[in-house]
């Protein structure tokens, strides 16, 4: 995962992370605890793990994928690729 | 969307997993002459541009001009020509009127997913502006094989939401 932060011009952060670390059996088995305490809806861990299996797949098939990119007017920019 | 007609060739031939070499073989040139297209020293020769057009599953008007065919319409392909919904992706593009711009995408797979386990888009991509988005009816239409601006909705503040598939 990869995410680049620029701030009035200035890159802030830019954090490279393997994929592999953030997704994974382990945060599957997180990610019901964390939706329910989100109020999202109740998933079990097999449907998280499904989710992130998907997730990775599509990665490896379209490395390119850029998941959210936000320009604000003052020109603070944001752009996370999986 | 790339700057320039070679970015965006080799952006889709990127997204389409073809070498240049491949993609020189099927348009019967050569590899070098991919290349070139592609580090814009040169241009594709006119003909070669509705074949170069299917071959990357878009336009030849998304080629030159890097607008995506979405932007300006809605198509409904037929069933033999539907991609696979593995290489479909959900864009959502939303543009408030102070100027700050978001865009997301989300690969389609995901969509059918989360539609699966009951989310809603808000708690995909945290963004109120589509709360009222119904992920289920979307998927509904790109069963149909409806591709293209899905929507284009303007919010009562002045922000605009487009959402499109291809």
């Amino acid at each position: 995962m990869k995410i680049h932060v620029i701030e009035n011009g200035v890159q802030k952060v830019n954090l490279h992370l393997p994929t592999g670390l953030l997704l994974n059996r382990f945060t599957a088995c997180l990610a019901p605890h964390f939706m329910k305490d989100n109020d999202g809806p109740p998933i079990t861990g097999a449907q998280a793990y499904r989710f992130i299996k998907a997730l990775k797949e599509y990665k490896a098939n379209h490395p390119e994928w850029v998941l959210v990119e936000v320009q604000s007017a003052n020109g603070d920019y944001v752009k996370i690729c999986l | 969307m790339q700057e320039t007609l070679g970015k965006r060739i080799a952006a889709h031939r990127r997204e389409m997993n073809m070498t240049q070499e491949e993609m020189a073989e099927k348009l019967g040139i050569s590899a070098q002459a991919v290349s070139k297209w592609e580090n814009d020293q040169t241009c594709p020769d006119i003909s070669l541009l509705p074949a170069l057009a299917k071959m990357l599953n878009t336009t030849v008007d998304e080629l030159l001009s890097g607008k995506p065919e979405t932007e300006s319409g809605i198509s409904i392909v037929p069933e033999g020509q539907r991609k696979d919904i593995k290489d479909m992706m959900l864009r959502m593009k939303v543009d408030s009127p102070n100027g700050d711009k978001v865009r997301i995408s989300v690969p389609m797979a995901l969509v059918q997913l989360a539609v699966e386990m009951g989310m809603a888009l808000p708690q995909v991509t945290g963004n109120a502006a589509l709360q009222n988005i119904d992920l289920k009816q979307i998927l509904a239409m790109v069963d149909k094989g409806v591709m293209g601006n899905l929507m284009e909705v303007e919010v009562a503040d002045g922000t605009t939401v487009y959402i499109y598939v291809e």
